[in-house]
C-alpha cells in the first residue's frame, strides 16, 4: 500500500517494523552542500541500544572490575559506546587495550583509526609526559587502544586495584 | 504470577571479511508477557576462543573462517601491530 500523503497517524499503540535495509528515506530534503563532502546515503536504516562487555587484550595478565556499566547506541551506521569500570585487580602495567565493542568498525588504512573518543576519567593510567590521553577505535576490529595525543601508547598502573577508567567513543561500522 | 528469564541469541551476522557479530538478549517475562528486554552484543574475529559460544554461533564462525579467510586475518593482524 503506497501512502502517497500522511496528515495525521494519529497515536500509534504498535511499533512500525522495517524489512531488514528499509527505513525512513530522508532524499527529498536537501542534501551535504559542503565543497569536499561526499553523501553516501540519506536513508535511516537501524537503530539500537544495549549493553557490551570490556575484556582483556594482550598484555595485561588479569583484568576484574567490581563496577562495569558498558552501552552502545547505534544509529544508523555510526555506534556510539560508553564505558564505566573499576578495576577490583589488574596486573598489568601494560598498553590499554580493549577488546570487545559490540559491532565492528569500518576499514581505514593500517595505523589509522576508525573512530575516536576522549576519557572522562581515568586514575589507572601512567601518565605520558602530562599529555592529554584519547581513545583510538582500531580500524576493522572491535578492540579500542588508549593513546598520548602524541601518539605513545598508554600503559595502565602495574595494580590498577580499585582505579577507574571511564570513557565514550563513537565509530562507524562496517 | 510466574516471573521468567530467557536468554536468546537474536542475531548472528557476518560482516567484513571475518567479523561474526552476535546479539543476545535477555529476556523477562510475567506470565509469559515480556516485561523488559535488553540486548548485549560482541563481535567474534578468527583468533577469538568460540568455545564458550553457543553452538550455532560456532557453526557459523567455523563456516566463516575458511583459510583463506584466517590468512587474511593474520595478514591484518601482523600489519595493525607491526
Amino acid at each position: 500500500m503506497a501512502l502517497s500523503k500522511i496528515t495525521n497517524l494519529g497515536t500509534l499503540t504498535e511499533n512500525i517494523v522495517f524489512q531488514n535495509t528499509k527505513g525512513i528515506d530522508f532524499s527529498a530534503t536537501g542534501g551535504a552542500t559542503g565543497a569536499n563532502t561526499t553523501e553516501t546515503t540519506e536513508l535511516f536504516e537501524d537503530y539500537e541500544e544495549g549493553f557490551w562487555t570490556p575484556t582483556i587484550s594482550s598484555g595485561w595478565s588479569s583484568f576484574t572490575t567490581d563496577f562495569l556499566k558498558a552501552s552502545y547506541v547505534k544509529i544508523g551506521h555510526m555506534c556510539y559506546v560508553t564505558c564505566s569500570m573499576r578495576f577490583s585487580g589488574t596486573n598489568a602495567s601494560a598498553t590499554v587495550v580493549i577488546d570487545g565493542l559490540p559491532y565492528a568498525s569500518q576499514s581505514n588504512a593500517n595505523g589509522y583509526a576508525s573512530g575516536t573518543g576522549a576519557i572522562g576519567y581515568a586514575n589507572m593510567f601512567t601518565v605520558v609526559n602530562n599529555t592529554v590521553s584519547t581513545v583510538y577505535v582500531v580500524q576493522n576490529a572491535s578492540r579500542i587502544q588508549m593513546y598520548t595525543m602524541l601518539g605513545a601508547s598508554v600503559n595502565s598502573n602495574a595494580d590498577a586495584s580499585n582505579r577507574w577508567l571511564e570513557f565514550s567513543a563513537a565509530y562507524p561500522t562496517v | 504470577m510466574a516471573i521468567t528469564k530467557e536468554v536468546e541469541i537474536s542475531k548472528i551476522e557476518v560482516v567484513g571479511s571475518w567479523h561474526v557479530q552476535v546479539a543476545t538478549d535477555t529476556v523477562i517475562k510475567e506470565d509469559g508477557t515480556v516485561i523488559s528486554r535488553s540486548r548485549h552484543r560482541h563481535v567474534l574475529n578468527p583468533d577469538s576462543d568460540i568455545s564458550k559460544e553457543a553452538s550455532e554461533v560456532q557453526a557459523v564462525a567455523n563456516a566463516v573462517w575458511t583459510d583463506t579467510v584466517k590468512a587474511k586475518f593474520k595478514t591484518w593482524k601482523e600489519l595493525q601491530e607491526g
